[in-house]
């Protein structure tokens, strides 16, 4: 049987650092995933994180409207400022828009503000109480503070993403600690490491992503492609398991 | 014609820094037959973070054990020319022994340190490849040097610079040599990548490379076999190219 393939980690959108061989239009992204086999993709706009979450999300939302394989992904941040909505607001917009996943970059390279509950309490509070997976690249918040928010933060689904291949030390004792701790595939690069973590902690937690458009969507494809798992499990991993996190939402 | 798939870039055993589930010869057979690579080119961890010794008697036994699998790689550590002068005389006694490996970073030093001349000098006697850890524009200039003073060895500039603008760097001392070449390991998988390093030195300049079991394979072949090349130029950079540059190497004078 062909595997369905769900990207659970992609953007799109012009970016100010461009590599040889990447692209930023979404007619390009279709045409890749098409070519490599990725019925679907769950896609954030590179605006929202290189410039400003509110400037970029629409350009998402207009993406997604045109493409019904592209589905949205927001990158959010917290309100006390007001140059973002409040969680009651946001919630009912990403209502209004069918955005049923999100996107965080917290570290002070990026939109630099605190997990902790005096800044993104509120925020974190909704998207649990709505089951809205929370996607984030390790970078991005590090690990003291993955396991402070899975902690704090027990049915809210996070999805690490960009692990890298030095990681398994932190990711085997989280994910046996906390079940709503989730990991992405593109650069969970250990030798024959997703069979040695789905043997663990099994399947159901790993989910298919490339990390384009700077990093390879043929390889990431090929990687689930040639896991040397049973189909079920493989097909899990594709498509399965972000479908189940995405059906879960109770927007 | 069968494909023939030969990784020239691959390490061996357990690791000071990370897990690595599948690092035993055994492992990494059972990752190769699940993609169909033929031979693999080793150097062990222990030989580049701790044992100079220990790690490159890992790789002798693993080639004597598996000779239709691995090729290996002697391992030089420039703080120990003395050890070494014996050690390479050991190694180079095995049939499989086809390479060397310099990884200047973990050993603390660079491409210049006098030390590594013994090596130079024997890999350019046997037309030997030297496989280097090529991270940055230093090693990538210190390369450019050697390769004209040692012009029999092939200088295999391992992960190729590792980043864009590095590797416009190694792509032009590439193109002006002819005994240097890149390799495919990266841990950072660009998309379009593959093409694009081609398109800068042709597919003759281009090996097959992973870093096994230090990172999967997967994901590297994938985008290799996936790539916008020409069947012609995919066969060479998969295989064809390291099997040219080992045809080459010269018998051991016992």
């Amino acid at each position: 049987m062909e595997l369905k393939f769900f990207d659970c980690n992609c953007s799109i959108g012009r970016t100010n650092i461009t590599h040889p061989g990447s692209f930023d239009s979404p007619e390009v992204l279709l045409e890749k995933m098409s070519e490599y086999g990725i019925s679907d993709a769950l896609v954030y706009h590179a605006v929202a994180r290189d410039h400003f979450p509110a400037e970029g999300n629409p350009l998402i939302d207009d993406i997604s409207a045109k493409y019904e394989n592209i589905h949205p992904a927001w990158v959010i941040l917290p309100h006390h400022t007001g140059e973002f909505p409040n969680p009651a607001v946001l919630v009912n917009e990403m209502k209004k828009h069918n955005v049923r996943a999100v996107r965080i970059f917290p570290s002070p390279q990026r939109h630099n503000y605190s997990l902790k509950k005096y800044s993104a309490g509120s925020l974190l509070d909704m998207l649990e109480a709505d089951r809205i997976p929370l996607f984030v690249d390790v970078d991005e918040i590090g690990w003291t503070n993955i396991d402070a928010l899975l902690n704090d933060y027990r049915n809210l689904p996070v999805v690490l993403c960009n692990t890298g291949y030095r990681a398994d030390r932190y990711i085997y004792p989280l994910m046996k600690t906390y079940e709503n701790l989730y990991v992405e595939t593109s650069r969970l690069l250990s030798h024959l490491g997703i069979e040695a973590l789905a043997k663990a902690v099994g399947t159901d937690r790993i989910l298919f992503g490339t990390s384009m458009p700077l990093f390879t969507g043929s390889g990431a494809v090929y990687y689930i492609k040639k896991l040397m798992l049973p189909e079920k499990d493989k097909a899990r991993i594709a498509s399965g398991n972000l479908e189940r996190l995405l059906s879960e939402v109770r927007l | 014609m069968k494909r023939r798939i030969i990784d020239c870039h691959c390490h061996l055993g357990s690791y000071f820094n990370f897990y690595v589930p599948g690092h035993s010869p055994e492992d990494m057979i059972r990752s190769m037959d699940n993609t169909e690579v033929e031979m693999a080119c080793i150097s062990p961890h222990m030989s580049l973070t701790s044992d100079i010794v220990g790690g490159n008697a890992f790789m002798l036994e693993t080639v004597q054990n598996h000779p239709d699998r691995f090729i290996g790689f002697f391992t030089y550590n420039p703080h120990f020319p003395d050890l070494m002068k014996t050690e390479l005389d050991k190694a180079f006694k095995i049939k499989g022994v086809k390479g060397i490996k310099i990884h200047q970073g973990t050993h603390g030093t660079n491409l210049m340190n006098p030390s590594y001349r013994y090596t130079y000098d024997f890999a350019n006697r046997y037309h030997l490849p030297i496989l280097i850890h090529t991270w940055d524009i230093q090693t990538i200039n210190e390369i450019s040097v050697l390769s004209g003073e040692y012009m029999n060895a092939t200088f295999i500039m391992g992960h190729f610079g590792a980043v864009p603008s590095n590797m416009i760097k190694a792509a032009d001392v590439i193109k002006s040599r002819k005994n240097v070449v890149g390799d495919t390991t990266v841990s950072m998988m660009y998309e379009g990548n593959i093409e694009w390093l081609v398109s800068m030195v042709g597919a003759d300049k281009v090996l097959y490379g992973t870093d096994m079991p230090f990172i999967d394979p997967r994901v590297c072949l994938g985008r290799v076999l996936a790539s916008a090349l020409s069947d012609s130029e995919r066969e060479r950079l998969l295989g064809q190219n390291i099997i040219r540059i080992l045809e080459g190497v010269k018998d051991y004078e016992i």
